[in-house]
C-alpha cells in the first residue's frame, strides 16, 4: 500500500438520492461526491435489450450467479443507471433479509432502560457480521459455492451444478445434474425449477441421486430459449442441509 | 422476515405479513430511489404487493413459502413496477439520434432547471465514458464502490480478496479522476 492509500480515510456516503451510508473500512479511497453523482443521476428509461431480468439482478446481489456472468452484470450497472438503481435496491433488501437492520432497530428501541446493553448487543451483532464478511472475503473462494444453514449460522460447502449453464438444455433429454457433499451417503435432494418470473416449472423432493429429468409436460408449453432457474438442497440425517446457488439454463 | 405459518385455505400472507413487507419495500424505495420515484413509493409498493400476493396465490400447492422466496418475489414485482414507471416517463430521442435527457434528469435538488439538468447529464455521460475506459478489474471494483459497497462486500460479490479490491479501487478511482479531468469535468 502506498502512503497516500494509508492516509486516506474511508468515510462519506452518497450525497445524491440518499440511501444507507455506504460502509467503508480500512484505507479505502474517499470520494463521496463522485459516489453521490453516480447514484443521483439515474436516467428514466425503459430496459434495453441487454438489461437483465429482475430475478437475475436479485441472484447477482446475493452472489448466486457464475463468476463470468457476475462480472458482466456489475459492469452493466456501470453503464445503465436504471439497472444500477435496481441493483442497489436488491442489495438494500438483501441486507434487510440478513437481519442486521432488524437487530439495529431492536437495539435502539424507545425504552431508555438497558439502552447501553442493547447497543452493546447490536454492536456485537454488527461486528460478528463484519468479521464473517471479512473472513469470507479472505477465504480465497473463487468458485461459486453453496450455503448451508443451521438456524441462523451459515457455513460454505460445495453443492455445484454438473449440467453446464452455457449449453442449452435439451428437450429430448432435459436432465439436470449436480455434485454434492457426500453423494450416496444417505443424502437426499430437494429440487425446484422455475422460470425467471418465478413460476414453478417442476419440483422434486427426496431424490436419492444427484440428477433429475424434467417431465415433458412441464416444459412442453415453454418457448424455445426460455431461461430456467434451478436450485437444489441436499439433506442428510447427520449434517445440516446445504443449499446450492441458483443456476440458470436456457431451454433448447 | 419469514412469513407467518399458513393455515390450510388461508391467504398466502397474513395482513401483518403484508404490512411488514409494505414497510420494508417503502423504506427501500425511499432510501435508494431518486425523489421523483421515492415520492411515488406508496403507489409503487402497493402495485408490487398486489402482484406478490397474486404470484403466491397462483403457486402450485405444496410449494414451500420461505423468506428467500418471498423476498425474491417482492423484489422482482417491485422492479417490474419501477420499470413500468420508467417506460412511461421515457424521453423521446433527440434530433441527433442520441439519447436525450430532457427534463428527466434529477440532481440532488428535485427542481434542477434546464442548465443544472444539462450539467448533470454531461457529468453522467463523462462518468460512463471514463468507466468504460478502465481496465475491467478496476472498472468492476470502482463500480461497486460507486454503488456504495464496502471493500469487504465487493470482495464477496466478485470473489476477490479485500486487499485486491482496495488496490483496484484506489487505482481505478485515480484513473477515473484523470479521465474526467481530461473531459473537462471536475466532480
Amino acid at each position: 500500500m502506498t502512503d497516500r492509500t494509508r492516509s486516506s480515510s474511508g468515510s462519506g456516503g452518497p450525497s445524491g438520492s440518499g440511501g444507507p451510508p455506504p460502509r467503508t473500512e480500512g484505507p479505502a479511497p474517499a470520494d463521496p461526491r463522485l459516489r453521490g453523482l453516480f447514484q443521483a443521476l439515474p436516467r428514466r428509461r425503459a430496459p434495453g435489450e441487454e438489461c437483465p431480468q429482475p430475478a437475475e439482478l436479485w441472484a447477482s446481489a446475493r452472489g448466486e450467479v457464475g463468476a463470468e456472468r457476475q462480472r458482466w452484470l456489475i459492469g452493466h450497472t456501470g453503464r445503465c443507471p436504471s439497472c444500477a438503481e435496481d441493483w442497489r435496491l436488491a442489495r438494500h433488501l438483501e441486507r434487510g433479509e440478513r437481519g442486521v437492520e432488524a437487530a439495529l432497530a431492536a437495539s435502539f428501541g424507545a425504552d431508555r432502560t438497558g439502552r447501553l446493553q442493547r447497543f452493546a448487543l447490536a454492536a456485537t451483532v454488527i461486528l460478528a457480521v463484519a468479521v464473517a464478511a471479512l473472513w469470507t472475503a479472505h477465504s480465497g473462494l473463487l468458485e461459486r459455492s453453496s450455503v448451508s444453514r443451521s438456524g441462523d449460522r451459515e457455513t460454505r460447502e460445495t453443492l455445484v451444478a454438473v449440467t453446464p449453464e452455457g449449453e442449452p438444455l435439451s428437450r429430448d433429454r432435459p436432465v439436470l445434474r449436480w455434485r454434492g457433499p457426500g453423494d450416496g451417503e444417505g443424502v437426499h435432494y430437494d429440487l425446484r425449477v422455475t422460470t425467471e418470473d418465478l413460476r414453478i416449472v417442476a419440483q422434486a423432493r427426496r431424490l436419492g441421486t444427484p440428477e433429475y429429468r424434467l417431465p415433458a409436460e412441464a416444459i412442453a408449453d415453454l418457448p424455445s430459449g426460455t431461461v430456467l432457474l434451478w436450485q437444489v438442497e441436499a439433506s442428510s440425517p447427520d449434517e445440516p442441509s446445504v443449499t446450492s446457488p441458483t443456476y440458470r439454463i436456457r431451454l433448447e | 422476515m419469514a412469513p407467518s405459518p399458513q393455515k390450510p385455505g388461508s391467504p398466502p400472507l397474513s395482513e401483518e405479513d403484508v404490512a411488514r413487507l409494505q414497510r420494508k419495500l417503502e423504506k427501500a424505495v425511499s432510501s435508494v430511489c431518486p425523489p421523483h420515484l421515492a415520492d411515488r413509493r406508496e403507489d409503487l409498493v402497493q402495485d408490487a404487493l398486489i402482484k406478490v400476493v397474486q404470484i403466491l396465490r397462483d403457486r402450485p400447492a405444496g410449494t414451500e413459502l420461505n423468506a428467500t422466496y418471498l423476498w425474491r418475489t417482492a423484489y422482482c414485482a417491485l422492479v417490474d413496477e419501477l420499470r413500468v414507471l420508467r417506460r412511461r416517463a421515457e424521453v423521446p430521442l433527440g434530433d441527433g439520434g442520441e439519447e436525450d435527457d430532457g427534463p428527466a434528469i434529477w440532481l440532488v435538488s428535485p427542481a434542477p432547471g434546464p442548465s443544472r439538468a444539462g450539467a448533470g447529464a454531461e457529468i453522467r455521460r463523462a462518468i460512463a465514458h471514463c468507466l468504460e475506459r478502465l481496465v475491467e478489474s478496476r472498472r468492476l471494483a470502482v463500480v461497486l464502490y460507486l454503488q456504495g459497497e464496502s471493500a469487504a462486500e465487493a470482495g464477496e460479490i466478485l470473489g476477490w480478496a479485500t486487499k485486491k479490491i482496495y488496490n483496484l479501487t484506489f487505482r481505478g478511482l485515480q484513473d477515473l479522476r484523470e479521465c474526467l479531468k481530461g473531459q473537462g469535468v471536475t466532480p
